[in-house]
């Protein structure tokens, strides 16, 4: 998971951060309720976005349910009407091959750490791939492929991008209504597709120190160690061609009444995260808002 | 059919200057210019079919204006009017190798590359071969409006809204310092 799906909660009504943080919350209550205690540390804002995603119509009334992190008072949080659980399963199921993932190539303290949170998170997954079979054939099958990209060096962006956009693209098996669903798939793939190449410019510095794959070392000419003034500009179009591409299928799913979250973060929270990225920002003031 | 007043989002008994207004910026938002080489192209037209009936019921018989695409799509017949109509079932794959075997690479044929590329979310690909397309033939509306969209200055443009980047870091950092209060005194809400 990334952290890079998140709304300008700046830009938000009172209402809607309030339900916003009862979605967050409502995730993190479905995990432990399918996954036990330990799934809560998989609660993310990338699954959170899924659910307003996969959600339409009227706005679920919130119920109160204790929060660990805050043992002495009660938090609202959505119940799950379906979009949760099934977020939940894909929280349990992406984590385990992002740490999968972790385990072919990180340095061998991550590599220590992956595989004991693997372990940790062995009953989890086994029971979230019962039930999300396609989705985890799905994950298996496009993470070999962009393994076998990487290993081959693939100089292509959107290559590279598309095995991880398509794997995002499966969350929209959730739908059943055809339209919703071919609208759902594409703001997936390219919300994946923003994830991916957003977190290749953000680790640029890092593989070109250790020599790992990156397909920007690739795809570009680097000038010590750095993207051109030039290159920098065609990355961050056309991942602004993805947030485009986003937005068209954002304003073809079915009306909801969390229309004003889904807008905020595709309209500006995406644009937001990619700029904080570009300008090394990010980081930075997440770092500064945990102090 | 569905209620037109809930199909253009305006209240029961809006006035006709509100309706047209609606009907105008959906009319914007679902125009197939905006849709070019989107997979979802045919939802859109559904979608702006939908507006254009709303608003009729509405404005009883005054009729909507028609935004067509203000373009025609398919300039050529021939090979590429047949890669065209391939892209428009949705046949991907065999629109690709059917244009790898012809051998004239002309303008359109870049552009079609980019359409195919489009179509499978490849916007980097995409965006280089509109340009070259765009260079072969600059005056060609088409291949000009698919090379800004693929470069992420299309129709969902949000460059001209606010970002937050823009303003000064000072404000960033203040604006964080609240959020962190915020956090901490809204414990027990």
């Amino acid at each position: 998971m990334f952290g890079y799906v998140l709304p300008r909660k700046d830009l938000l009504s009172e209402q809607a951060r309030a339900r916003y943080r009862a979605a967050y919350c409502g995730l993190c209550h479905s995990l432990k309720e399918n996954y036990g205690f330990r799934a809560r540390f998989l609660v993310n804002y990338d699954m959170t976005f899924l659910y307003f995603v996969l959600h339409d119509g009227a706005a679920a009334q919130t119920e109160r349910c204790a929060c660990p992190a805050r043992p002495f008072c009660k938090k609202d949080c959505l119940p799950d009407e379906g979009e949760l659980g099934f977020a939940a399963d894909l929280s349990v199921l992406l984590s385990v091959w992002k740490l999968r993932d972790a385990l072919r190539d990180g340095r061998l303290p991550h590599r220590l750490a992956a595989k004991c949170a693997l372990l940790l998170y062995r009953g989890a997954y086994r029971k979230a791939k019962a039930r999300q079979k396609e989705a985890d054939e799905v994950f298996e099958r496009q993470l070999s492929r962009l393994q076998a990209l990487e290993d081959a060096h693939c100089a292509s962006l959107d290559r590279a991008a598309d095995a991880f956009a398509s794997l995002l693209r499966v969350c929209a098996l959730y739908r059943r209504d055809e339209s919703a669903r071919r609208a759902s798939e594409l703001l997936l793939y390219h919300v994946g597709r923003f994830l991916y190449l957003a977190d290749a410019l953000e680790d640029l510095p890092k593989d070109e120190r250790s020599g790992s794959y990156n397909p920007l070392r690739y795809r570009f000419t680097l000038q010590d160690g750095k993207l051109s003034q030039e290159d920098r500009q065609t990355l961050l179009d056309t991942v602004e061609a993805s947030i485009s591409m986003a937005a068209s299928a954002l304003e073809l799913l079915p009306a909801s009444d969390d229309d004003e979250i889904r807008k905020n973060i595709i309209y500006y929270g995406l644009p937001a995260v990619l700029h904080g990225v570009a300008n090394g920002t990010f980081r930075k003031k997440k770092r500064g808002k945990k102090q | 059919m569905k209620d037109p007043y809930e199909v253009l989002g305006v209240p029961h008994g809006a006035s006709e200057e509100e309706i047209k207004k609606a009907y105008r910026d959906l009319a914007r938002k679902y125009h197939p210019d905006n849709y070019a080489n989107n997979p979802l192209a045919d939802l859109a037209q559904e979608k702006m079919k939908e507006i254009n009936e709303a608003y009729d019921t509405l404005m009883k018989g005054g009729s909507a204006p028609n935004p067509s695409s203000s373009y025609s799509s398919g300039s050529s017949g021939g090979a590429f009017g047949q890669v065209r109509e391939l892209i428009r079932q949705g046949r991907i794959d065999a629109a690709e190798s059917m244009l790898d075997g012809i051998a004239t690479h002309n303008a359109e044929w870049y552009y079609l590359r980019g359409v195919i590329a489009q179509r499978r979310g490849w916007m980097d690909e995409a965006a280089q071969n509109f340009r070259i397309a765009v260079n072969m033939d600059p005056q060609n509306y088409e291949y000009r409006n698919a090379a800004n969209a693929a470069s992420g200055a299309g129709a969902y443009t949000y460059r001209q809204q606010e970002y937050g980047n823009s303003q000064s870091d000072d404000l960033c950092n203040l604006c964080g310092t609240m959020m962190c209060l915020n956090c901490l005194c809204d414990c027990c809400r």
